[in-house]
């Protein structure tokens, strides 16, 4: 997903690391591939940017949270060039991770960045294995393959999470077979699956109160050695479980005049497990209203109508909490919205509600790429 | 009111006479505050520096962690992060590195994860102009620099160049990539810092696998103290402190040198003090009859007190201000040298603005007018002894003046034993205060002795004054002791300067002729080798290894070594560590041990049982002899030494521990050398060895090599680098007891106008009277310098034995120079012969009936 693929180098950008010009001697996505799983929820080193997506509407009887993790991956280099410290590094990890406390109306996040050296943070390409902090230390965020599930750990000034993942489903393949063509010219592309129901059980704790929890996480990971192209201001994600057992991943990204480009595009999953992807003429997105950060600024879209008459599909889509803005000047200098959601419309003839997370960027300050640190 | 006009009429009506004599008191006391201020400041400047640079470059850290000379185990600061109530351990490489091309300059290398350390964060952001592409070779490339705006400006320095820089004996270029604003961590060591990246660091300094420290970021509460514990538990052997305990360690360190110089500096201002007292009697008798009138009129005791205290404050005030000013001054004059000096000695430290603070000012200011109150209290009181009458004559003689010589002469007695009951009692009970109270009852005996020793030597004086100097000089003598009051301040003042001179000529000569016996003794060794960065920074740093390969192949090498410096933390006081072969020192060179031992004994001692060699000071300040166990912190954990003999040195204060080279590098898992030293095979010169070596090495390091003699003579520029202020003081404290001589030899002719006038009437003529003038000046300065003479010794071993020992714990042989006496004795003589020829001049042109005539 291209999207993300800005927001991560966006995030370099910010730490102060640059994305690295034509990305020659990484490998490329330029032709399908035979996914294999667990084995692909792994690191891919070769190429040059990565990133794991967690997000999770969880609850605790009447309390109802949503939460964000996630873990990018980006190479500085192809390869190092023999260096005698172990604090060389080709690679950095950054971090973000959310708790929106629905029922409270709060919200929270924090950021970490990791050199993977020397046991501070490391991947694995072998298995699913991704942290930033030592083993042993209460500050270490991660996500681990554990036996047929994935646990996830979080924690920042007393919010935490600690969660296990099951797939109800097997994951599902974007664009073609898995092939998300990012952009023109071969290898432009990204490789991308998603685990949209992933059943979630564990803990999480909001300001220091623990509580037991239980519901559904969609999982996205992508990597690849794609470009970016000049003219994109920023993107709205959507990812929706539906109760009619469907699953829908939309997004649409802006030019510098707000309009949708051709390469906005989407998936829906059928609860029988069938897809279908969606391109830009599929879909549309109408925002019912706008929020206005106090922080930033920045004047976001605050709940929207989404349509795809090919599918018969008509959704509103209402935030859970207007402010679940992300300001990450501390380190990485971009500020994102990124959104536990709900959703009520039709599909198919029926009636549906729905629950998920949506993302908005380029809404606080300039296109994210071109900002500059400090702001 | 009427105080006012009191000094009206008899302050103000004298004072354009007395302009003279008032403002060499106000520059006595100006120069006494000016050093003690100046000397205050620049110490404290350095300390000050310091704690800023420490704070600066913790951040937030709020426990740091370092790993002296061996460094630490990068592979457990995951351990350390794991530790409950650990926020943060930021690792981190610090070099000082000298700046190739431009003598003198340093700077600080700071290699720092930049992907996830907040200071660099901060700093990369505070640089606006600076975009990803111009950071990212800072990650990828071994020698890409950030360096402090002005630092580069100063250096001329732009970004994109390349600049040499010079560690441990290495020359390494770099880019500078980015120049960063002078903020938080880029104001540490007075702004000249550099960054990098922590891989880029560890490669550029020889230090992979290891950093030189981790500053840690820790909840506060009750899981603080468990962390502490825990780091040092992680990483035995390495310094866990919080940042500002640093500075508190180096201000400890740095209090007794700073101690010293302000109690010389305080000589200065007793000196400035007697210049006081001296001018105020003087106006006391130069007024007596015009106090006695004012009596006459009803003015009582306590005003006429307050009158003379009053002109003395006005003196002290003026002073004091003046020499808080002039010691502002002088302290940014002072700062290099202290800088260096605290560097030498305990840390790398760059001073580069003097810090002005608050209580020294205060200080100076209370120092100088308590001191002009106190030397004008008694002739304040005297002034008010005075009986009313129109009778009483100017400069009359006091009544009951035998009796009164006699209290005083009691007085040197008493004041004399008491310094020596409290030299011994301080000893007893090492109480530093009491030392200098020691010191200081010296002088004031000497002061006190002045009245009685001027009789005792104007009485030996008559027949050689008479015979010498005729009539003349006859009369000089007699009229001292005539003036006695007037004479003996400024004999005493003059003695107390002669005692000092000779005193501190006595110490710092004896103590240096010690360690020169001593370097002759043990620094054997034909040549030295050092990284040449030591030179500027003043710290030890490492000597490649590539060095110590060629050393090893050199051809006319019989035999070399090498040295590690460490240091070790004990009691929370912290002392040096020296790792050298004892064998080959045994066989090359010697240590002199306080009980007279032979070096290969105690050395085959040493080695048989894995014990370790102390030096005196060591022994002195941790209390701990042959035979004590020591309790040491390695890197390998704790290990307990016996100490196997105690060796005098004179290398540090802090204290030093000997230990053998193999041992050392066992338990503290260090290879690394900071030094060696070469012995030439017969047959070869030191020069030609040194030649060849720097032929082979010279070009790819940045070293010295040092012959022996070259070794010694910057051993001696360091020690007379630190005695810099002392002699300062000398020629501060003869400069102005000097200024008294004239000032009090001019007034005293000018009193003596209608005596001399008589004089010429019955036939002496001007060549007679300006030779008289000139004789008495010439004597006051003989008769000084005899007592300051007889006393400077006795404060010498007062400063040698009691202060010395108590603060920095050396044993120094006193000697005693001819060359000092002669020294001191030459110039103040010189200068009081001198002080008399203004007073001759004037005397010389009296006409006799003016003379008489103004008078009636």
């Amino acid at each position: 997903m291209k999207a993300r693929a800005l927001l991560a180098i966006a995030l370099l950008a910010f730490a102060g690391i640059p994305a690295l010009g034509t990305g020659e001697g990484f490998e490329r996505a330029t032709r399908i591939r035979a996914f294999t799983f667990p084995s692909d929820h792994a690191a891919h080193p070769g190429y040059r940017t990565e990133w794991w997506y967690y997000t999770g509407i969880v609850s605790s009887g009447k309390r109802e949270f949503g939460y964000e993790l996630t873990f990018f991956r980006v190479a500085l280099a192809p390869s190092l060039r023999a260096r005698a410290s172990h604090w060389a590094t080709r690679d950095v990890l950054f971090a973000h991770f959310a708790v929106t406390d629905v029922s409270a109306k709060r919200f929270f996040y924090d950021q970490r960045v990791g050199r993977p050296v020397l046991g501070l943070a490391g991947y694995s390409a072998d298995k699913l294995d991704v942290f930033i902090g030592p083993d042993g230390s209460a500050g270490q965020w991660s996500v681990r393959q554990s036996g047929e599930a994935m646990r996830l750990r979080a924690s920042a000034n007393g919010h935490e999470i600690d969660l296990t993942l099951r797939a109800k489903r097997p994951p599902v393949l974007n664009g073609r077979d898995g092939l998300s063509q990012k952009g023109p010219g071969a290898g432009n592309a990204n490789y991308y699956y998603s685990v949209p129901r992933l059943v979630t059980r564990g803990s999480l704790s909001v300001q220091g109160k623990r509580y037991s929890v239980s519901g559904m996480t969609w999982m996205d990971h992508e990597w690849g050695t794609s470009e970016l192209a000049p003219n994109q201001k920023g993107w709205d994600w959507f990812s929706l479980r539906l109760s009619d057992g469907s699953d829908l991943m939309l997004y649409s990204l802006r030019d510098a005049r707000s309009r949708p480009t051709p390469y906005s595009s989407g998936t829906i999953v059928r609860s029988d497990g069938t897809t279908l992807s969606l391109s830009q003429k599929d879909f549309s997105i109408r925002a019912n209203g706008h929020w206005k950060s106090p922080r930033t600024g920045g004047l976001y879209p605050s709940g929207w109508t989404l349509m795809a008459p090919k599918e018969k599909l008509r959704l509103s889509v209402t935030p859970l909490l207007k402010d679940q803005e992300l300001v990450t000047a501390g380190t990485t200098g971009v500020s994102y919205w990124e959104g536990a959601v709900r959703a009520e419309g039709s599909h198919a003839g029926r009636s549906v509600s729905g629950e998920g997370y949506v993302e908005l960027t380029g809404y606080a300050g300039g296109a994210p790429g071109k900002a500059l640190p400090g702001r | 009111m009427l105080l006012a006009r009191l000094a009206s009429w008899i302050s103000l009506r004298h004072f354009s006479g007395q302009f003279g004599r008032a403002a060499v008191s106000i520059l006595g006391v100006a120069l006494g505050v000016a050093v003690f201020v100046a000397i205050r400041l620049a110490s404290g400047s350095a300390v000050t520096s310091f704690r800023e640079s420490v704070s600066s470059l913790a951040g937030d850290a709020n426990l740091q962690v370092s790993g002296r000379s061996q460094g630490l185990d990068e592979r457990k600061i995951a351990r350390l992060l794991a530790v409950p109530g650990v926020r943060r351990a930021d690792p981190k490489i610090e070099a000082i590195a000298t700046v190739s091309g431009k003598p003198g300059e340093s700077v600080l290398v700071v290699g720092l994860d930049l992907f996830s350390d907040l200071r660099v964060q901060s700093a990369l952001r505070a640089a606006a102009r600076y975009g990803p592409a111009d950071v990212l070779p800072m990650v990828t490339r071994r020698d890409a620099i950030a360096v402090s705006e002005p630092f580069a400006k100063r250096n001329g320095w732009k970004t994109g160049q390349t600049v040499w820089l010079s560690d441990a004996g290495r020359k390494l270029p770099f880019v500078i990539q980015m120049l960063l604003p002078e903020q938080g961590l880029l104001r540490a060591y007075g702004g000249d810092v550099a960054v990098m990246d922590i891989a880029a660091a560890q490669e550029s300094f020889g230090q992979i696998g290891r950093v030189t420290g981790i500053d840690v970021v820790a909840d506060e509460g009750r899981t603080f103290n468990r962390v502490r514990l825990e780091a040092s538990r992680l990483f035995p052997g390495a310094e866990v402190a919080r940042p500002a305990s640093r500075g508190d360690q180096v201000e400890s360190m740095i209090a007794s040198f700073r101690l010293n110089l302000v109690a010389l500096a305080l000589v200065a201002l007793f000196v400035g003090a007697f210049l006081i007292f001296n001018s105020v009697s003087l106006s006391v008798i130069q007024r007596r009859q015009e106090i006695g009138m004012a009596r006459c009129i009803g003015v009582s005791r306590t005003q006429i007190a307050l009158l003379f205290l009053g002109e003395a404050l006005v003196c002290g005030v003026v002073g004091a201000f003046v020499g808080l000013g002039l010691g502002v001054g002088l302290s940014r004059l002072a700062l290099g040298s202290v800088s260096a000096t605290v560097s030498t000695m305990y840390a790398a430290v760059k001073t580069t603005q003097v810090f002005v603070d608050t209580p020294t000012l205060v200080w100076g200011l209370a120092l100088g007018v308590v001191a002009a109150l106190v030397s004008g209290l008694v002739p304040a009181l005297e002034a008010a002894s005075t009986r009313p009458g129109l009778a009483a004559r100017e400069g009359s003689l006091i009544q009951g003046r035998r009796a009164r010589l006699l209290w005083v002469s009691s007085g040197a007695v008493v004041s004399g034993l008491l310094a020596w009951r409290l030299a011994l009692w301080s000893l007893e009970a090492r109480d530093g205060l009491a030392g200098f109270a020691s010191a200081g009852l010296v002088l004031v005996a000497s002061s006190l002795a002045a009245p009685i020793v001027t009789v005792g030597l104007a009485w030996l004086a008559r027949w050689p004054a008479r015979k010498a100097g005729g009539i003349e000089g006859a009369l000089a003598a007699g009229w001292i002791v005539q003036s006695l009051e007037r004479t003996a301040v400024v004999i005493a003042a003059l003695a107390a300067a002669v005692t000092m001179l000779i005193a501190l000529n006595m110490m710092v000569g004896s103590f240096r002729r010690t360690v020169v016996v001593w370097m002759d003794q043990t620094i054997r060794a034909d040549l030295f080798i050092e990284p040449a960065s030591r030179l500027v920074t003043h710290v030890y740093s490492e000597l490649p290894a590539g060095v110590v390969n060629t050393i090893r192949t050199m051809p006319g090498v019989r035999s070399w070594d090498t040295l590690r410096v460490n240091s070790v933390v004990i009691d929370g006081k912290q002392a040096d560590l020296y790792a050298f072969d004892l064998r080959k020192m045994a066989d090359n060179s010697r240590l002199l041990f306080l009980d007279g031992a032979n070096t290969h004994q105690r050395v085959r001692e040493a080695l048989s049982r894995d014990e370790v060699l102390v030096s005196e000071t060591f022994s002195n300040r941790f209390g701990k002899k042959r035979g004590d166990l020591l309790e040491l912190a390695t890197p390998t954990g704790m290990h307990r030494f016996r100490i196997a003999g105690v060796f005098y040195d004179y290398t540090t204060e802090a204290g030093l521990i000997v230990i053998h080279r193999p041992l050392y590098s066992r338990l503290w898992k260090d290879e690394r050398v900071d030094t060696a030293a070469v012995y030439v095979k017969p047959g070869f010169t030191a020069e030609s060895v040194r030649t060849e070596l720097l032929r082979r090495i010279g070009g790819r390091y940045d070293i010295v090599v040092l012959p022996n003699r070259a070794l010694k003579a910057r051993a001696l520029t360091i020690f007379d680098r630190t005695f810099a202020i002392t002699n300062a003081l000398k020629v501060v404290a003869v400069v102005i007891a000097v200024m008294g001589v004239i000032t009090t030899m001019s007034t005293l002719i000018l009193q003596r106008r209608r005596e001399l006038g008589v004089m010429r009437a019955v036939g002496a003529s001007r060549g007679q009277l300006a030779r008289m003038a000139v004789m008495e000046s010439g004597l006051i300065g003989i008769f000084g310098t005899v007592l300051g003479m007889a006393c400077g010794p006795v404060l010498a071993m007062v400063l040698i034995q009691v202060i010395n020992k108590l603060f920095f714990g050396w044993t120094i042989i006193p000697l005693l120079e001819a060359k000092w006496f002669f020294e001191a004795a030459v110039w103040v003589v010189a200068a009081s012969l001198l002080a008399g020829l203004l007073p001759a001049r004037f005397a010389s042109r009296m006409q006799a009936a003016e003379a008489v005539r103004d008078e009636s």
